[in-house]
Order: structure tokens, then sequence, then C-alpha cells
């Protein structure tokens, strides 16, 4: 009850300071790999920004628990975050999958899934920015999901080989080689990202008083 | 046989401070936009009855004498027992379905059914029953044009100020302290007017001035236990039903629902309107709803419109059947 008449304007603003932290992981690690795959140096950045997310999810999921849950922004806040943890956890798996696959994949191919990477890190900087501009001003996310829409487009037509859905289509390619489970993993990242925007222009439209 | 009129006066008294503590609809706003949960609103709001009922100074001069019709009620005590009593069964019944409905309503109902069934003459002039129908009629009126334009205002500045998500929570922030503020001097205000209505037989027994000033507001205190009671027990189902039911609220529409609602009632009051609160606070939460382009619950409203005009039949006629009841009785 304290807590209640107190108000929440200080975990709100713990809330917006880690959302926006996280939501700037995914670009630096997609540009660790870009650099490491292709400098082939590990690099000690991946413990780093995986700790260092590990301990945003943590803090944010407690933060999230101290309010009462069930106010429409603060559910929309929910969501924000689950997406995100959609983000991190596939920009992991296409490190573990590109790691796994590496030897498998002809070197031509290889390489050309290495610099994609480097775009998926300029998508997850558009990203970040729109969940910044989303807490800072509105104005700026309209022209951000339609960069983050156009670019997810150009990086994926570079993506020749991933699984489909759609049945029909999925029969063309072989969910064993390594060069689809790659782009797979990749092609989830990118459409994690999109998703957040997606999420946030939804945010906007609901809780924008121009709108 | 005074100690027992006296007792049996307590009893109707605290009863009836605990049907107006059921029926209590101050910390709706409060409640809808989840600052407060229900537990922690009927708590708050039952301390703020025990303490607005027993620090306020009660108005009960002339509480049970009307202008309305020509029986007076407080000259006979079987009156004032079924007065209170059918005003009691109205506001727990409506509040058991979550409804808020208008006391002075159900009292207005009660002394019109008491007055027929007695065949004394009910004064319809403007100092009569009148000004009842203008309170009636004018209360919604003011609250919902109150509210619904306070809140385009509210909109129109907000859209120039509020540029993202951060500058919406401060201003959340801000509205629901500033609507936490006015709830809490508005439930004290209440508890102090409406326990004049529940004690109003009983404060003048009490008042010797040769007893000490606790002895002397023994009867606020009794009231102000009473409406808290109410609130605590069955008073959350209001809570619930006009804070989450009729239209979904957000921190800025709560707080224009309760100071449009509070500034009409000043500014109505300073002109020498007659306006009922409850009326202004239901239209107030439509008004704002409206003005915030939210979707109203229609169904809700509806079914509070429909108890509004049942309101005073039904005490009514709970009041002539306890009057003839308790004549046998007593």
């Amino acid at each position: 009850m304290f807590r209640e008449l107190l108000g929440r304007r200080i975990i709100d603003r713990k809330i917006e300071k880690n959302l926006v932290e996280m939501s700037l992981i995914p670009s630096k690690y997609f540009e660790a790999l870009y650099i490491e795959r292709r400098t082939e140096i590990a690099s000690p950045v991946f413990d780093l920004l995986e700790e260092e997310e590990k301990a945003k999810r943590g803090e944010l999921i407690e933060l999230l628990k101290e309010g009462i849950v069930d106010t429409k922004i603060e559910i929309v806040k929910f969501e924000l975050y689950e997406r995100l943890v959609a983000v991190t956890s596939s920009m992991k798996e296409v490190r573990v999958s590109i790691t796994e696959n590496k030897l498998r994949v002809e070197e031509e191919e290889y390489k050309e899934l290495v610099n994609i990477l480097k775009d998926v890190s300029k998508l997850g900087k558009i990203m970040y920015e729109m969940v910044r501009g989303l807490y800072q001003e509105y104005d700026i996310v309209e022209g951000k999901m339609e960069n983050l829409r156009n670019m997810s487009k150009k990086i994926t037509a570079h993506i020749t080989k991933f699984r489909f859905h759609m049945d029909e289509e999925a029969e063309k390619f072989d969910f064993e080689d390594s060069n689809v489970l790659i782009s797979n993993s990749i092609r989830e990242s990118i459409q994690s990202m999109v998703d957040v925007g997606e999420k946030i222009t939804g945010i906007i439209d609901e809780f924008d008083f121009n709108r | 046989m005074v100690d027992v009129v006296l007792v049996i006066l307590v009893i109707a008294s605290i009863i009836l401070a605990f049907a107006i503590g059921t029926n209590d609809e101050t910390f709706a706003p409060v409640v809808g936009v989840k600052r407060l949960s229900v537990r922690s609103a009927v708590i708050i709001g039952a301390i703020i009855a025990v303490f607005g009922a027993f620090l306020l100074a009660p108005k009960v001069s002339d509480t049970l004498n009307n202008d309305i019709s020509t029986i007076q009620i407080s000259n006979e005590i079987v009156l004032i027992i079924s007065v209170f009593i059918s005003m009691a069964i109205c506001l727990i019944l409506a509040s058991i379905f979550g409804l808020p409905i208008s006391s002075t309503e159900a009292m207005v109902g009660s002394i019109l059914g008491l007055t027929i069934a007695r065949g004394e003459t009910i004064i319809w002039s403007w100092k009569g029953m009148g000004h009842i129908f203008f309170t009636w009629a004018i209360s919604p009126i003011l609250g919902f044009i109150g509210s619904f334009l306070l809140m385009k205002l509210m909109n129109k500045i907000l859209s120039r100020t509020v540029k993202g998500l951060s500058g919406l929570e401060t201003s959340n922030a801000i509205s629901g302290s500033l609507l936490l503020i006015m709830v809490v001097i508005a439930g004290f205000s209440r508890a102090g007017n409406d326990i004049s209505n529940a004690i109003a037989p009983i404060y003048p027994l009490f008042q010797n001035s040769d007893t000490s000033i606790f002895y002397q507001r023994i009867p606020m205190l009794l009231g102000g236990v009473g409406l808290g009671l109410g609130l605590i027990v069955i008073g959350w189902r209001v809570l619930k039903s006009l804070g989450n039911d009729v239209v979904e609220l957000t921190p800025e529409s709560a707080f224009i629902t309760q100071a449009s609602s509070a500034l009409i009632t000043l500014v109505a009051t300073m002109l020498g309107i007659p306006v009922s609160g409850t009326m202004i606070l239901v239209a107030s939460f439509i008004g704002a709803g409206y003005g915030s382009k939210k979707t109203i619950n229609l169904k809700s409203v509806r079914t509070i419109v429909i108890f509004i005009f049942l309101t005073p039949l039904f005490s009514g006629l709970c009041a002539v059947g306890f009057y003839y009841l308790l004549r046998g009785v007593l």
C-alpha cells in the first residue's frame, strides 16, 4: 500500500533505462560477431554482453513485477520486454549456429553470411533508436520504422536459403543444410527486431494524444 | 423506555451509516486507474471515513426536516426508523449489485411514500419537489458537460506537451497524485456530510455541556465506524464496478472526473443551484470517457440509470411497509 501511495515513477524510470539499454545489446552483439568472424579472433565481448543482457533481463522482470501489471501501459511495456527478449535470444542462436556450422559451409557462402551480420547490427541500432524514440519523441519513430522495414527487406533479399513456414516451399530446402540453419537463425533475429518495431508503433498508436 | 429508544436510534443510525459506506463511490476513480488496489482503497477510505466523521462538525440541525411534504419525520420515532431502514436497504441492495445510487434519492422516495401513505400533502412547488426534480435533472447534465469539456482541454494540453512514453508516465504520475489528494479531501468532506444524515436523530441526545468533547462526538465516531465498515464489507463492489466497468480510465481522465465533479459541486453551491454529488460523479465518468474518445460500457450505464429511477420508488414502498410493521410492534 505504501508503494501504491508513493506512485511508481521511480520504478518507471528504471524500467525505461533498462529497456533502452537492453535494446542496444543486439546491435553491439552483431557488430562483435561480425568482427570476430571476419578476423577469426575470439572476442571476450560476447561474455560481457551476455552477462549484461542477463542482468538487465533479471532486473526488468523484477521491476515489471513491482507494478500491479494490469494497467494498459504496464501490459504493453511487458509485451515490449518479451519482444526484446526474443531478439536477444535469437542473437545468441545466430552465434551458436554460425559457430557450429562454419566448417560445413562453403567459404564464399560463409563470407556472404558474415557480411549480412554487419547489416543486422545496423538494423539493431535502428531498433534501439526506436525504443529510445518511444520514450523521448514519438515523431522520430515513424521514420525509423520505415527504415527498419526497408532495411530488413534488403537484408533478407540476400538470404536465399532459409526455412519457409509454408509446407510446399519448405520441401525445397534441406533442413540439415548448414547454410539453411545459419540463414534461419539470422532471419529469425531480423524478424524479431521488426516485431519490436511493430510493437513500438502499436504502443504509440495507443498512447499518443495526437492520434 | 428512553434508553430503549436511544438504543434503537443508535442501531438505526449505525445501520444507515453502514449503508451509506457501502455505496460510497469516492475512491472509484483511484481504483479505476489502478493507483490503488480495491483493498487499499477501502482500507484508506475507511480510515478517512472515521477521521472525517469524527473531526468535521456535523450539520444536523435540519437534516431530518424537509420541504417536500407536510410530513416532518423528526417528529415520530417510527417515521425516522422507517426512513432509515428503507434508505439502508436501498443503498445496501444497490451496493451488492455494485451500483452507485444517490442517498438523497432514497430519502426523498421514503418521505414521499410515507406522505402518501399517511394522506398528507406533497409540496410540488419550486421550494419543494420542484427543487428536487431540478437537482436530479441538472446534476447529470452539468457533470457530463463539465468533465467532457475539461477532458477535451486536458487532451489538447497533453497533445502539445507529452512527446513520448516518458512524458506520458510523468503526466500519469502527476495526475495520479493530484487525484489521490482530491479523493482524500472528498472522502473527508463526504464522511462529514453523509454522517450528518445518519446521526441526526441521536446527535442531540449526546450534546450535554457537562460532558466531555469526546462524549459529545461519540455519534460521529459511531457513524464514521459504520461508514468505514460499510465501505470495507460491501463498498468495494461499487468501487470496482464504477472504477472499472463504466469506462476505461486513465490517470488524466480520472483526475478530470474528480476535479470536474468537485468544481461543479462548488460552483453550483455558490450559485445556489442544488446538485447531487453521486449523479455528478457518475455523469462525469461518462463525460470524461466521451471526451477522451474511450468506449463507454452502455450496458453498465443503462443499469445505473434504471436503478436511479427505481431507487425512489423502491425506498418509498419499503418505508411504507416498515412504517406499518413498526406501528404494529411499537
